[in-house]
């Protein structure tokens, strides 16, 4: 039977590494989805993850187990997020449009492995147009959303995450939505 | 449910699953029944499963085996300067509060135009009128002067400006109190 979040969060204060590395293989992937959602670049998704599961075991003496470990995790992966986007907005123009173009090639997705050529562009174009729609909504929004939709959170834990009210993460995703069908209006 | 637009502001709560028991019966009902709202759920669904599937697709790409190596290489690294944590601990502080410069200015001014509208405007007081009156002889109009005074007498001065008008009471101590 596998271990508990509590009872992982138990071994890591004891300083059980095998532990850690139990507790990042089990939440690794739904970290990365967050941050892509946030960041849109696979590059800083994975250092921002990686910073995120890094920060939670230097604190983790501090986590108390009242609330749970994952809800923690989120809130500390989100606000990283939105320190990266507001560190990459105060770049220069020019060297971020470098970096762009790089990581353009590096976040490419690969065409979709269907027979039919119409297919692949079509779906090619719809992912570009998701994650353009993403990228408009405000990184409060962004994360209402995609906890929301992505990672099937409830109000009460998104609220916990976001350290705000049910009220407003109730108004934030009718707007993230609003938003969201009103770009996305011919596929819903 | 008697009206479609109840049924729609709740359809989100149905579709997220913070609805239960008697209500959300009630609502699930009356979608089943409602071409809008069965219309509405479906989006919601729709738009769920488009953002999942777009952000798994992306998270798929990702080969995840160095990752926990990543995460013990950070552990070894040495923290942000706390110059750096600083300006990013105000950053976020700032972002919860923050309201453009104008929207401040305004807000500023007119606090500032009812303070000035209802706080009492400054008058001299009688203690203060007495002890200039040792200074120099007090000027009523251009015409009026009280050139000496008696001690131990209290003068109150009533200038109206508007109607040209001023009134000086000179009292004593026996009299007691404003006029």
């Amino acid at each position: 039977m596998e271990p508990s979040d509590w009872e992982l969060v138990r071994r890591c204060k004891e300083g059980d590494r095998q532990a850690s590395r139990e507790l990042v293989e089990r939440y690794q992937r739904k970290v990365v989805a967050i941050a892509l959602g946030m960041l849109h670049d696979r590059e800083d998704a994975l250092e921002v993850s990686q910073e995120a599961f890094a920060k939670v075991f230097t604190n983790i003496q501090q986590f108390k187990e009242e609330s749970s470990f994952y809800t923690w995790l989120y809130r500390i992966v989100v606000n990283l997020a939105i320190d990266r986007q507001r560190q990459k907005s105060r770049q220069p123009l020019l060297e971020r449009d470098d970096q762009q173009g790089d990581s353009d090639r590096i976040n490419a997705i690969p065409d979709v492995a269907s027979a039919d050529p119409y297919e692949q562009v079509k779906d090619k174009e719809l992912g570009q147009r998701i994650r353009a729609a993403l990228a408009e909504l405000t990184p409060a929004h962004k994360a209402v959303i995609l906890l929301r939709e992505v990672e099937g959170l409830s109000y009460e834990e998104i609220s916990e995450v976001l350290q705000c009210s049910r009220g407003t993460v109730m108004s934030r995703l009718h707007y993230a939505r609003k938003r969201l069908q009103s770009r996305l209006r011919r596929e819903l | 449910m008697s009206t479609c637009s109840h049924a729609e502001r709740l359809v989100p709560l149905l579709s997220d699953g913070e609805l239960d028991g008697p209500l959300r019966r009630e609502v699930a009902s009356h979608v089943s029944g409602c071409v809008v709202c069965t219309g509405a759920l479906a989006a919601l669904e729709r738009g769920r499963e488009l953002l999942w599937q777009e952000i798994e697709e992306q998270v798929e790409q990702i080969d995840f085996s160095g990752f926990w190596e990543g995460v013990a290489e950070k552990l070894t690294e040495p923290p942000l300067p706390w110059a750096v944590r600083l300006q990013l601990w105000r950053e976020r502080w700032w972002s919860g509060w923050s309201l453009s410069a104008p929207v401040w200015a305004v807000a500023v001014a007119i606090v500032l135009f009812v303070a000035a509208l209802f706080l009492p405007r400054p008058y001299l007081s009688p203690d203060l009128v007495s002890k200039n009156l040792e200074q120099s002889a007090l000027v009523a109009n251009d015409q009026a002067q009280i050139e000496s005074l008696s001690s131990g007498a209290t003068v109150f001065l009533w200038n109206e400006p508007a109607n040209n008008t001023t009134v000086i009471w000179v009292g004593d101590d026996s009299d007691g109190g404003v006029p």
